[in-house]
């Protein structure tokens, strides 16, 4: 029902302290096709880009020094109201279950163990715009 | 999403406390959107110990509806009487692997599996896991088996399923009412033609009973001719429509008590052009019909007819039909220059003219017909 060109036309925001990560996530993402990309290093700054870019998908490391993972996601609850879908999906080099569970608690919608695994960034990603746009066609439906 | 049929509740799990939460030993994840606890969940593993894991974890993750077999041969008979909202399949399995299993589903009704399929594997690398998608799997577990990962995946799946479901609902309601919609403009549109049909039958034919009858008799016709039921339906609609060009014939000859002089007969005769003209340059397949019907109903068979002389299939089946209806029920009923015919000298004169006047297969099927044409022709 949700075309590829749909699924690749979604907003996907970045967001990583090392900027060596943030542009190796952006070239994966520039090479399966995806166009609007947008990455920040500065995890404090995410609500206002979030605004700014008005993003489908959030990809968000975990483990940054002075705002980690868990507080931006508190940050960004007043942007995302809780009936809106719209998913962010974790980066962590820890795979203990506590800290996926945690994350999970915190908002996130599914995880990605560093180092990343091509083939399954793209599963992932692929998984979750496409449900990102199907609730945008049904929230569009019942608006009309 | 299937309702939930208790009606309860969502139960939401306590909130961590502290930066790490005391870990209980039961999986607990945010409360989803909706009822996916209600959910049912086939598990495929021939392995009856990760068959049982697999079936604990999921209750334990509150899901209520969850059912395994380890014989991956029970899936299709489990895939009707169960009716999954997701499957966790195991791909490596002896007699038919996970791989054969999706095949097998597919094979199915449509060719695609709309239920979310979650493989389980040991296989780490990427090309089986790209076969695994290949194959029609949505997504997959990696063994051994992480239970905050399984529900979580089973969890994302059953979102998407969700929402594929209440889209699909949605775009059904939706249809609906645009089908609701047009019926009522064809009606509108349908009534529009019937009021145009009595105003130019009004002075002549005042119940506009004529017409209605004309309109009967040829829709029985069509469909004793084996017409498809949308043909029939329209030439019944269109039919009444026939002598709407006499609304530009004036009332001294319209309704001239007695024979017409030729001249009169001439310009009586442009009423199928007068007719035709105020039906043409419609794209609405029942006035392009109703035109047809209106310009060639004083057509016959042979070619001696009106305007243009044709002959046999030349002339639209439709106004050939109307001519056999219109004549009978001319004949049948009184006029102003003459009155009705007895219904027997009607009938003994449509058979008469069977190849010439009216075409030969329009008079079997009027003869197919002949008790309800009687009928039709003894209402006022």
């Amino acid at each position: 029902m949700i075309s590829e060109e749909t699924i690749k036309r979604g907003t996907v925001l970045l967001v990583d302290d090392e900027a060596a990560s943030v542009r190796m996530l952006s070239r994966m993402l520039d090479r399966a096709g995806y166009g609007n990309v947008h990455g920040t290093t500065e995890p404090a700054r995410v609500p206002e880009v979030f605004r700014e870019v008005r993003p489908d998908l959030i990809i968000l490391d975990l483990h940054m020094p002075g705002m980690d993972g868990f507080e931006v996601m508190e940050q960004l609850e007043a942007d995302i109201p809780e009936d809106v879908y719209l998913p962010i999906l974790v980066l962590t080099a820890d795979p203990a279950p506590e800290v996926k569970r945690r994350a999970l608690l915190a908002g996130a919608k599914d995880f990605l163990t560093k180092p990343i695994d091509n083939f399954e960034f793209m599963l992932r990603l692929w998984n979750l715009l496409e449900a990102r746009f199907l609730y945008l066609r049904l929230a569009q439906h019942l608006d009309s | 999403m299937r309702p939930d049929a208790t009606g309860r509740p969502p139960q939401r799990p306590p909130e961590p406390e502290g930066p790490n939460p005391p870990d209980s030993g039961r999986p607990t994840l945010p409360e989803s959107a909706g009822e996916l606890e209600t959910a049912r969940i086939l598990i495929v593993d021939d392995t009856p110990a990760t068959a049982r894991l697999l079936e604990r974890m999921l209750q334990r993750g509150g899901f209520e509806h969850v059912k395994s077999t380890t014989n991956p041969l029970d899936v299709e008979a489990l895939y009707d009487a169960f009716a999954p909202d997701l499957i966790l399949l195991d791909l490596h399995m002896p007699e038919l692997d996970g791989f054969g299993v999706m095949q097998r589903l597919a094979q199915r009704g449509d060719g695609t599996v709309d239920v979310p399929i979650i493989m389980l594997t040991a296989d780490a690398t990427t090309e089986a896991k790209q076969r695994a998608l290949a194959g029609g799997a949505n997504d997959f577990l990696l063994k051994p088996l992480d239970h905050v990962e399984v529900l979580l995946r089973i969890r994302n799946l059953l979102e998407t399923r969700m929402l594929h479901l209440q889209l699909r609902e949605h775009n059904r309601t939706l249809e609906q009412r645009v089908r609701a919609r047009t019926r009522a403009l064809d009606a509108a549109r349908l009534e529009v033609l019937h009021r145009l049909g009595r105003a130019a039958e009004y002075r002549d034919d005042e119940t506009g009973q004529h017409t209605r009858r004309v309109g009967h008799l040829a829709g029985l016709l069509a469909e004793h001719l084996e017409l498809p039921a949308d043909d029939v339906e329209r030439i019944r609609q269109a039919a009444p429509l026939h002598d709407l060009g006499k609304i530009g014939i004036s009332d001294t000859i319209l309704l001239k008590p007695g024979p017409l002089t030729d001249e009169e007969l001439q310009t009586m005769r442009t009423h199928t052009a007068i007719g035709a003209g105020i039906l043409a340059g419609s794209g609405i397949p029942l006035l392009t019909l109703a035109r047809d019907i209106a310009r060639r109903h004083h057509e016959r068979w042979d070619g001696t007819g009106y305007p243009d002389g044709l002959a046999g299939d030349e002339i639209p089946l439709a106004a050939r039909i109307v001519a056999v209806a219109d004549v009978f029920d001319a004949l049948s009923h009184d006029r102003p220059y003459r009155a009705a015919w007895a219904i027997d000298d009607v009938i003994a004169y449509m058979r008469s003219e069977s190849g010439r006047h009216f075409d030969p297969d329009v008079i079997r099927a009027f003869e197919r017909v002949e008790p309800q044409a009687r009928r039709v022709a003894a209402t006022v």
